[in-house]
């Protein structure tokens, strides 16, 4: 691996002629910020990568039974699994999916599951994303860069391939599509955080990369309109514009990003759209509590891979618990994301938390408390050349098409500074490759 | 009793607009207390129209129109036969008791609420509601918008009917009553109307916050959401620099039958 670490600046300066950047918004200024990479690959061996992948995919085909469920026939809510309050009045319910069968019943084609491993080796789940998860892109550029800076390595390693994700996304849309039409890439435009990728996986799909205002629909078919107004039908578009801005006549009304009455195409069975709309109600910080109990549920299994220890105000004796433990506690704000709304009751004065104990009292439903994972920190070559420990995730990307699979390999990201926890895109950090062995 | 209703809207363009999409729910729906017999709708310039049911049970129309026009007018006139009391006993969908953007509520509105709530009937409590709504609002044209809440309308008492509408429905909700937004065509005004339908579990009864009373005849439904939001009778999107004027017209008149 000598090789491949005395290439990291020659790595880092493809990269960004590749332009693997990450947009990032700070007081309402847009940033485009180049992804740091490491060159330490985070290393999966094959029998605990083969867990990982049981675990992975059970969790996933459970995850796309219970949002069928939600929109179908209720019955775990009717059954007392899941509460309403965390179904129906959950922010991420919509109703109007009600009724709308997907191409083939599946919701969530792209999850990306988030897991971290602990000290004592065992992998947990931090979260699932099932709404438009990003971050294969940079896995797939960063093996693309290395094997070509440090081709001696990957002779020497026995590593997984990892460079099909393009074909695992193409057969998945062929299969959405049935045949219907074109694949689309739909971005919302250059200034979304994921612009790099949403134009690097039309490349790798072969699927046409599709600006707001390209496409129309009419008469219940979406055509994607050409340069010179010619209209080709639309089979299968991957959306990367989230739900309430993809249709202004059926959601926000002022939206610039989407297609009008593509919602009317959609409920009529005419085009595929990955991921299905209203994932958001299975892959909240509150719903997550749920997963295991879903997989027993509707697979009749136990779960392979756990959550990290979680309590719910909502129930009375989870609420006791919190109250009187929040100093050791996380807690999470439900409705954010991307590590905002994360506090660490180890780090707050008496008052700042006695304040937190008032709004989880007010608002129980709104908060989750977890337990801290002390999970293994990941050595990066920092910027003085030398190791440095940084805690990392590993974001796994699980395609549910035909079948459900796994890709071999992930998304590394680690801490920007050595004692933060919080690991994340948005807020500053990079990333490694990760190498599923053989 | 047998109505015939009809709802124009006409919006011009300057210059012309192409890429015309639209999405209506222009005519009343049918249930338990109202059918519609006939019903004719007109789009011009002409398209195809498709008919669906969006995923709260409403009614839409939609299409597009990619030649370039001025003008865009959309006329749905027909016949309802009002056969009982307004009723509608379905059991509520769980989304009806839980908040929105424009039908948040505060802890002072909560509070005010719970003091209205009684502990018999679940309507009493809403009529209480309704009463109260009505006295703390005064009727004002052309101060709020479509996208005013009901925690700025509790603080600037002054708005219309979907105003009253969207606090009512916060009260009730927050009270921990099942409530939801319902839009439609009432005699006499020439605008479509907002008011309010309340669930005690089993069955919906109307209460119409603008006016201070419970609806029996000559309410004309259309469509129903959580708030405004979820159900506007007209909403379009076209890709053009250009400005719109629009106008709106409903009538609602008894049937003579000859």
């Amino acid at each position: 691996m000598e090789d491949l670490l005395k290439a990291r600046d020659s790595v880092n300066q493809w990269m960004e002629r590749f332009g693997v950047r990450f947009g990032v918004y700070k007081n309402g200024v847009f940033n485009e910020q180049l992804f740091p990479f490491d060159a330490i690959p985070r290393q999966i061996p094959a029998d605990e990568w083969a867990m990982l992948e049981k675990g992975l995919i059970q969790r996933v085909k459970a995850l796309n039974m219970f949002l069928y469920d939600i929109y179908h026939d209720k019955k775990i809510v009717a059954d007392g699994v899941v509460p309403k309050e965390f179904t129906y009045e959950s922010k991420g319910y919509m109703p109007e999916c009600e009724g709308i069968t997907p191409t083939h019943n599946i919701y969530a084609h792209i999850a990306g599951i988030d897991l971290v491993q602990a000290k004592d080796g065992r992998w947990l789940i931090l979260e699932d994303n099932l709404r438009i998860p990003s971050g294969a892109s940079y896995p797939m550029i960063a093996r693309k860069v290395t094997r070509k800076a440090a081709p001696q390595t990957f002779r020497d390693n026995l590593i997984a391939d990892n460079r099909n994700y393009g074909d695992m996304l193409r057969e998945m849309m062929d299969y959405i599509n049935d045949g219907r039409g074109i694949n689309v890439i739909l971005t919302p435009g250059r200034y979304n955080s994921a612009f790099f990728e949403h134009s690097y996986l039309a490349e790798q799909t072969g699927a046409t990369l599709a600006f707001p205002g390209d496409m129309v629909v009419e008469n219940g078919i979406v055509y994607y309109v050409g340069l010179y107004n010619q209209k080709e039908r639309v089979g299968a578009i991957y959306r990367r514009v989230s739900d309430e801005y993809l249709d202004p006549l059926a959601f926000e009304p002022s939206s610039l990003l989407g297609v009008p009455n593509l919602m009317e195409a959609y409920r009529a069975g005419n085009v595929g759209v990955i991921n299905a709309l209203g994932n958001g109600v299975a892959d909240d910080k509150g719903i997550y509590y749920f997963v295991p109990k879903m997989v027993k549920y509707y697979l009749n299994e136990e779960p392979i891979l756990h959550n990290a220890p979680t309590y719910l105000p909502f129930f009375k004796e989870d609420f006791d618990y919190i109250i009187n433990n929040v100093s050791k506690l996380v807690i999470k704000d439900v409705a954010e994301a991307g590590g905002y709304g994360v506090m660490f009751g180890r780090d707050m004065t008496p008052e700042r938390l006695e304040e937190v104990k008032q709004l989880i009292i007010k608002e129980p439903r709104r908060w989750i408390a977890q337990e801290v994972v002390d999970f293994i920190d990941l050595d990066i070559i920092d910027e003085t050349g030398k190791p440095s420990p940084r805690k990392c995730d590993l974001r796994a990307f699980v395609i549910s098409g035909k079948e459900t699979k796994v890709w071999k390999s992930g998304l590394t990201r680690f801490s920007r500074n050595p004692n933060s926890f919080v690991v994340n895109s948005s807020q500053g950090g990079g990333f490694k490759d990760t190498w599923v062995m053989e | 009793m047998i109505y015939r209703y009809s709802y124009t809207t006409e919006s011009s363009f300057s210059p012309e607009v192409t890429w015309h999409f639209f999405k209506l729910r222009a005519i009343p729906c049918t249930n338990e207390f109202q059918k519609v017999t006939d019903d004719c709708l007109e789009i011009r310039p002409s398209c195809l129209v498709s008919r669906a049911t969006d995923g709260l049970g409403n009614a839409v129309q939609w299409g597009t129109i990619s030649q370039g026009h001025s003008s865009f007018t959309v006329t749905s006139e027909g016949t309802v036969n009002q056969l009982l009391p307004y009723a509608i006993h379905e059991s509520p969908e769980p989304y009806y008791i839980a908040p929105t953007r424009l039908t948040a509520w505060n802890d002072e509105m909560s509070a005010a609420a719970l003091n209205k709530k009684k502990d018999g009937s679940v309507f009493d409590s809403a009529r209480n509601i309704m009463r109260m709504v009505n006295k703390h609002m005064t009727y004002t044209p052309c101060l709020t918008t479509t996208e005013t809440s009901a925690i700025e309308v509790y603080e600037d008492p002054r708005g219309v009917c979907q105003d009253y509408a969207h606090l009512m429905i916060a009260l009730c909700r927050a009270a921990g009553i099942y409530a939801r937004y319902v839009n439609g065509i009432i005699a006499g005004t020439g605008q479509t109307h907002a008011w309010v339908e309340v669930s005690d579990g089993n069955v919906w009864l109307a209460f119409d916050p603008t006016h201070n009373t419970m609806p029996e005849w000559g309410y004309v439904k259309i469509a129903h959401g959580r708030d405004a939001n979820d159900c506007p009778t007209n909403r379009g999107r076209f890709y053009s620099w250009t400005t719109e004027r629009q106008t709106v017209m409903c009538q609602l008149s008894p049937n003579i039958i000859y």
